[in-house]
């Protein structure tokens, strides 16, 4: 204990003699992660050049009220991310948020001087004219959300036969991975460290995102995903595990693997639709990566290297089918 | 110097002698942050504190609380801090120029004003399931005034005491940009020795 006491006490001094920063102060009492996984319930998506957005719509079962998350990913990999309760009021849905997440893509900053991931308690109503056609979902109000595709459906032309495709199923899988480090509070920035103690993150419908810091002084980052699904049928495994100095320096490996389940309505079971690897081999300047490749393995098929800066440009038009 | 001068003005009823005095005792600590994302977070709880006074009718004066929080609020939510931190434990620090006022042989205040230090490490805790709470660190920085009454007991070099001391800090060397102001009261009693 003495120890460990010791050890938080000469990181925060060496943070602090670099003039470091942990970015805005914590709330008090915070929990890490409210996210109670919801099982298989329906996600549905818009893709447009400029952002992502996907609406996961829990059966009320019953109830009057059940849980929602409207996640947007922007082109620049801003996500932000909006949970609480929905309700139907005749042929309007009323969504009612309580948390909202965000990460914004500060990679122009020094790691020190990031908010990383945050969580702000909100209430906020929004009420839209909800109507579906086929698989095609519509929300409209003012603002208007538009028309959602139903996740799987929209995906079921995903593949990777070349060296395009294969960089917008690399988009599709980081769609998750995005999703995912939104919920966990500090990353990207300095707050990271508190993982020193290793913390656990639900997928939004099941799974979890384990995080694990080695040491205040040598933030060698573990994000360890087991069978986690934010999205319906897409699910991620595996460790993608961060060597950098405090600044933020160093690089990014390990493998994390994926597979895209959907559910044929003719009740021949679930199917892959498919299925694959992320290796990661990526340097770091300042958290940022800066140089090295992500290389795309389908099973049975092709690998196809990328540049790390493939997924800075977050669009899934090409390979996703939606309408906007 | 600033301190000094602040306190120039401050009269003196019997001459000072030149000594050290060493107290320690228990405190209560009361730290206060208020940030420009708009949350007001204070946290208390009871200390230990050694307040150091060198010099004559002018010298210097430190006093030193390591605390340890027991009950928070932020924007009037009350957290019990066992609840939700593993640990929980602060410094803080007044490292001042002084002034002492003799009001007998045996009675004599002093106060002092210069810099504030002040560092708090609150650990989240970790369920079984690796859940749990974010930590609450800070690290600020400001002005702060100290006054230590100090009674000495007959000829000898005992002293009993009480002292207080209040703070405003307005930098935070980890959370810089989200400060906007802090305060910090510590209080407490004292007892200690001089030495000539």
């Amino acid at each position: 204990m003495r120890r460990r006491t010791l050890h938080v006490a000469a990181g925060l001094l060496a943070l602090s003699a670099g003039a470091a920063c942990l970015g805005p102060y914590a709330i008090l009492g915070q929990a890490l992660d409210q996210t109670i996984s919801l099982g298989d319930q329906p996600t549905w998506i818009q893709a447009t050049p400029e952002q992502t957005t996907l609406i996961v719509f829990a059966a009320a079962d019953g109830g009057f009220s059940a849980p929602f998350t409207l996640t947007t990913i922007a082109r620049d990999q801003s996500t932000v991310i909006l949970a609480g309760s929905y309700h139907f009021d005749g042929n309007q849905v009323i969504l009612n948020s309580t948390l909202r997440y965000v990460l914004r893509n500060q990679y122009n900053l020094p790691v020190t001087q990031r908010d990383g991931a945050q969580r702000f308690d909100i209430d906020a109503g929004s009420t839209y004219l909800y109507s579906r056609d086929g698989g095609i979902l519509t929300l409209d109000g003012s603002p208007s959300l538009g028309s959602f595709a139903y996740f799987p459906d929209a995906l079921v032309g995903l593949k990777a036969t070349s060296q395009t495709e294969a960089e917008c199923v690399m988009r599709v899988f980081e769609l998750t991975i995005l999703s995912s480090e939104t919920r966990i509070l500090g990353f990207n920035g300095p707050a990271i460290i508190q993982y020193t103690s290793p913390a656990s993150f639900n997928g939004t419908l099941a799974g979890s995102v384990n995080i694990n810091v080695e040491s205040l002084l040598k933030p060698n980052t573990t994000l360890d995903y087991q069978s986690f699904v934010d999205f319906s049928g897409f699910r991620v495994d595996g460790i993608q595990y961060t060597i950098t100095d405090l600044d933020g320096n160093g690089n990014t490996t390990n493998t994390v693997y994926f597979r895209m389940t959907i559910d044929p309505a003719d009740g021949s079971g679930p199917q892959t639709l498919i299925a694959g690897q992320v290796g990661y081999d990526l340097g770091l300047v300042s958290g940022t990566p800066s140089s090295g490749t992500y290389t795309l393995t389908v099973d049975a098929g092709q690998s196809f290297p990328m540049s790390y800066d493939v997924i800075n440009t977050m669009d899934v038009t090409p390979c996703v089918s939606t309408p906007h | 110097m600033v301190g000094a001068a602040v306190l120039g003005w401050v009269g003196t009823s019997a001459p000072a002698r030149g000594e050290a005095q060493h107290t320690l005792g228990p405190s209560w600590q009361l730290m206060v942050i208020d940030t420009k994302q708009g949350n007001t977070s204070s946290v208390q709880g009871p200390g230990v504190s050694y307040a150091a006074t060198l010099g004559g009718n002018w010298g210097f004066q430190g006093t030193f609380t390591a605390y340890f929080p027991l009950t928070a609020y932020q924007n009037g939510k009350h957290i019990t801090v066992s609840d939700v931190y593993s640990s929980a434990w602060g410094i803080d620090a007044v490292l001042a120029a002084s002034r002492r006022l003799c009001f007998s042989s045996s009675l004599q205040l002093d106060v002092a004003l210069g810099p504030h230090l002040d560092g708090l490490v609150m650990k989240g805790q970790r369920t079984s399931t690796n859940n749990g709470y974010t930590d609450f660190n800070s690290f600020t920085m400001g002005v702060g005034v100290s006054a230590v009454l100090r009674w000495r007991l007959g000829s000898g070099p005992l002293i009993l005491g009480a002292f207080g001391s209040g703070a405003v800090d307005f930098l935070d060397l980890l959370h810089g940009g989200d400060l906007s102001v802090g305060y910090g009261i510590t209080a407490g009693a004292l007892v200690g020795v001089t030495l000539q």
